[in-house]
């Protein structure tokens, strides 16, 4: 064994020598202004590599960005499943409520909703503006598609590299309201203030901003900028401001990014954009007032029912109740213990002469513009206030109570 | 820090990504180019293994640019090195002739399927009346270039100018070679072959003979050529100054030039319910801004195109390979003969020697020449794109060099004043100016509205707002312009200067230019106030 070592160790030393015994003092000499330009170049490799893995980045009045090469050690960022996950458990919940509703579209609901559906204008569509920074231009491309289902128009006016000093020093906004006089107005602003020393003198700007929404009564939200770093407190300061009922927190969410590192891809942002509209219509201030359902999870036809069921008590545009959808999680949870109860029941009635009868029914009436939810009359429980819940964020699993709708109908629904 | 995962990322870094071709301005050539030249250090003295090691990274650097298609490359290697044999062995006998005429032929086929076979259809179809559908055929990146490069092979060889390569991995390294092989400069076979098999000697001589070694090129024979310090730091200066061009300078004007003439790839959309349009216009500015759009259009595609000039040329010598110099500084050209004896030199140059010497040149008369002039320079124009405005855009320069020519047989070659040159300048530059928004406008219509706006819309008013919402957009314009400007002196002693630095010094200079071209790479021009959607 030693001996085979022995010999093992000589044969690594001789074929050792033999490589380097070209590489004398002469071989690095003749190399030198070679090993000069690698050594620059592996110089400037390095930095970048450090400066895209330190923590925190170079900040003056701007952020020093950091090149990308750390997501060379990173597994491919996949699309927020938070996002992801939130959208199916309300896809789910919804079809899980329809499953059990009695009734079917009358032909009048179903032509409406046939309107609806292929983006036909009527007097309750919205005229929707969207505005601000070059965060909005990729929610445009999702929102297009939201408008047209939904039968809104959208304008899109992008102000690149905006600030909220610029947008109050100009009073573009206001000019924008004048001009083309939405219904329904949705700002994205602050993504070029993240770093901004002395931040609190940024609060006269935004108020200035909410005011000139304000005072034409015109529905307003702001969605907040995508954090890619900790921010120095643009984000408090907008929701101090124009208050959490409209304002779409961002800064936790996470993207895949384009290669300036700021902003979304164009997936990532119609992923944000999903989340923004079950916030929008589940539980900002303007839930119930601008339908807003995702083009990509209402086309079947159960949901297309639901809706025409719904839609026969819209008054117009300006705003009256469009649709109200959904119970507080004790009623979702209720819901589906009785729709789960009732397949039993249909099973056991199936296979044995005396099978239960479940006798329960759950009307849900909720009031217009109420904060208070629906009641439901089961054998289990009273439901209570279901509608006042954080202003945003999907973004956490933690933050289950953002899935929370109230169904409104002057007629009861009865889930059986 | 996940190793797994770099590594991961890294054997797919070495797949094609149709989306990201490999640029010389990009991170992924930075880590490639390391690595590739920490090993080239070790072969470049042994000649064989350095042609062998040099063809495979450029095939693997075409790989990454165009996919598959590599593999037509190859063939393109294999069929003009067997050509070129054929060409030489059967010289001077019947039919040699025939068979450069087929091979000609053969090279451009390629070329006119791939780039032309919509323009052909296209022009088809509004003749014949008709919908035209865009056949989805990907270019092979460089095709244009490396096309024209054995067109001048197999002639050259054909008229005895140069003997023909007997060694395909020597032609293939000639054709291949990575630095100039996607965007030229477009390399004569009698200026390149010879430095294949030559001795590379690197010097490391004292910084304080910098500018004086810079001033003299390397001392070249057949045999061997001496490159110094001072001539790779000239090398590493050429890099750096194409890539301040390039990523600094061209991309950024590039967004706003895209606001007024549109993003060439941008769909326009119009729907019932939607009203979006995304695609910028010229009728949507006034006439100011379609004249700075003009101007930083000017800048713009000089600054990228002998940007990456500079980046190869540079790059190839500090692998001890000379490049022709391909720019020199076009726009202080005071004719338009001038001009391009400044502008793309490689190409102008080869459509000189290849089709307007070809033709005849200067030597059937006047009316001829002016004749040949206007088909070269028609073949130039659609060299440079397959549409009817490049035509357009290469018979106007056509039209100016006709009528320069004249002018000087008329004027009996008057050197003219002062005045008269600073004239003669202003009139080119605009001409040359004018004739770029045909090149970047969508279509012909959309480059005469353009140009229509600037004179029926335009008034100065717009000139202290147009600062006052793009003033980075203004420096840069007036620093690419102004660089342009400078002196070729001085320009030497920068050169020379940053030569002499030692490397720390080098490496800062190139990452403070890095993270400024990172810093804008996310910066935004402003629209004037806002933008339309």
């Amino acid at each position: 064994m030693y001996s085979y070592c022995e010999e093992y160790l000589t044969l690594c030393a001789i074929l050792t020598r033999g490589l380097l015994a070209p590489m004398n003092k002469d071989f690095f000499q003749q190399r030198k202004p070679l090993l000069e330009i690698l050594l620059i170049l592996v110089v400037i490799m390095g930095s970048l590599t450090w400066y895209s893995f330190s923590g925190y980045p170079v900040v003056f009045d701007f952020e020093l960005r950091k090149p990308s090469f750390d997501k060379m050690f990173e597994r491919e960022v996949a699309d927020s499943t938070l996002l992801a996950k939130n959208n199916s458990d309300s896809s789910q919940y919804i079809n899980g409520v329809l499953d059990t509703m009695q009734g079917g579209p009358t032909k009048a609901n179903k032509e409406r909703l046939d309107a609806f559906a292929t983006g036909k204008r009527d007097s309750s569509s919205h005229y929707i503006l969207l505005t601000g920074d070059s965060m909005s231009e990729g929610l445009m491309f999702a929102f297009k598609k939201y408008a047209k289902f939904n039968g809104h128009k959208l304008k899109t006016r992008i102000w690149y590299s905006s600030s909220t000093k610029a947008w109050s020093k100009s009073d573009t906004l206001a000019s924008f309201i004048k001009r083309y006089r939405p219904t329904f107005i949705i700002f994205t602003l602050g993504s070029n203030e993240l770093f901004k020393r002395n931040i609190s003198e940024r609060e006269k700007y935004i108020k200035d901003i909410i005011h000139e929404a304000d005072t034409t009564g015109i529905p307003f939200v702001w969605i907040g900028p995508p954090n890619w770093k900790d921010d120095t407190g643009i984000n408090d300061l907008i929701v101090k401001n124009v208050s959490k009922d409209r304002f779409f927190e961002s800064k936790n969410l996470k993207f895949k990014r384009k290669s300036d590192g700021a902003h979304p891809t164009k997936k990532a942002s119609a992923i944000w954009a999903d989340t923004i509209s079950s916030w929008l219509t589940q539980t900002s201030r303007y839930r119930g007032q601008i339908l807003f359902r995702d083009p990509k999870k209402h086309e079947d036809i159960a949901a297309k029912e639901y809706i025409a069921q719904n839609d026969e008590n819209v008054a117009g545009r300006n705003g009256t109740e469009w649709l109200k959808v959904g119970v507080t999680e004790e009623e979702k949870r209720l819901a589906l213990a009785e729709k789960a109860a009732k397949e039993k029941a249909k099973r056991d009635a199936a296979a044995a002469q005396n099978s239960p009868k479940t006798d329960t029914s759950a009307t849900t009436t909720v009031n217009n513009n109420t904060q208070d939810s629906s009641k439901n009359n089961t054998n289990s429980t009273t439901t209570k206030d279901s509608s006042k819940t954080s202003s945003n964020s999907s973004s956490t699993t933690t933050k289950k109570d953002t899935f929370t709708n109230t169904i409104t109908n002057q007629d009861s629904i009865k889930i059986d | 820090m996940d190793l797994g995962a770099f590594f991961s990322n890294f054997w797919e870094l070495l797949a094609y990504d149709k989306d990201n071709p490999i640029l010389f301005s990009s991170g992924q050539f930075l880590l490639f180019f390391t690595l590739f030249y920490a090993v080239y250090i070790f072969l470049y003295d042994k000649v064989r293994a350095r042609i062998f090691y040099v063809l495979a990274f450029s095939l693997f650097f075409y790989y990454k640019s165009s996919g598959w298609y590599v593999v037509f490359l190859g063939l393109t290697v294999v069929f003009n090195y067997g050509l070129g044999i054929i060409l030489e062995d059967k010289h001077g006998k019947k039919g040699t002739g025939w068979a450069l005429f087929a091979g000609v032929i053969v090279n451009l086929l390629p070329l006119f399927y791939f780039k032309y076979t919509n323009f052909f259809a296209s022009t088809f179809t509004a003749i014949s009346g008709g919908d035209f559908i865009a056949f989805d055929i990907f270019l092979p990146i460089g095709i244009s270039f490396f096309t024209f490069q054995t067109i001048s092979y197999i002639a050259d060889v054909y008229k005895g100018d140069i003997k023909a390569c007997r060694d395909v991995l020597d032609f293939g390294f000639y054709l291949s070679f990575f630095p100039q092989l996607v965007a030229g400069p477009i390399v004569r076979a009698k200026d390149f072959l010879p430095q294949i098999h030559r001795k590379i000697n690197f010097q490391y001589t004292a910084r304080e003979n910098t500018e004086e070694l810079i001033a003299n090129p390397p001392a070249e024979t057949e045999e061997e050529v001496d490159i110094n310090r001072a001539h790779l730091g000239e090398g590493l200066f050429m890099i750096l100054k194409g890539f301040v061009k390039k990523a600094i300078i061209a991309d950024y004007i590039a967004l706003y030039v895209s606001l007024i003439y549109g993003d060439p790839t941008c769909i326009y959309e119009n729907t019932y319910s939607v009203g979006t349009e995304i695609c910028g216009s010229p009728m949507g500015y006034s006439g100011f801004e379609n004249l700075m759009a003009m101007y930083a259009y000017t800048l713009q595609i000089y600054c990228d195109f002998s940007g990456y000039s500079d980046m190869a040329i540079g790059i190839a010598l500090l692998m001890g390979f000379k490049l022709p110099e391909n720019f020199r500084s076009p726009y202080k050209a005071r004719n338009i003969t001038d001009f391009w004896r400044r502008w793309h030199i490689s190409l102008s140059f080869w459509l000189r020697d290849y089709i307007y010497i070809a033709l005849g040149g200067n030597r059937k008369g006047i009316f001829k020449r002016y004749w040949f002039l206007m088909v070269t320079m028609l073949v130039g124009g659609w060299w440079h794109g397959a549409s009817w405005k490049f035509v357009f855009w290469g018979g106007m320069h056509g039209l100016g060099l006709i009528l320069h020519k004249f002018w000087l047989k008329v004027t009996n070659n008057w050197k003219g004043n002062v005045f008269s040159k600073v004239v003669a300048w202003l009139i080119t530059f605009h001409f040359v100016a004018f004739l770029w928004v045909f090149f970047r406008a969508e279509s012909f219509e959309v480059a005469t509205i353009s140009i229509g706006r600037m004179f029926t819309d335009f008034d100065w008013a717009y000139l202290a707002p147009f600062w006052s919402v793009r003033q980075l957009l203004m420096v840069i314009l007036f620093i690419g312009f102004g660089i342009h400007f400078i002196k070729q002196y001085d320009k030497q002693r920068m050169n020379s200067y940053f030569a002499s630095m030692p490397a720390w010094g080098k490496a800062l200079v190139f990452l403070f230019f890095i993270q400024l071209a990172i810093q804008l790479q996310s910066a935004d021009v402003q629209p004037f106030i806002y933008f339309q959607f």
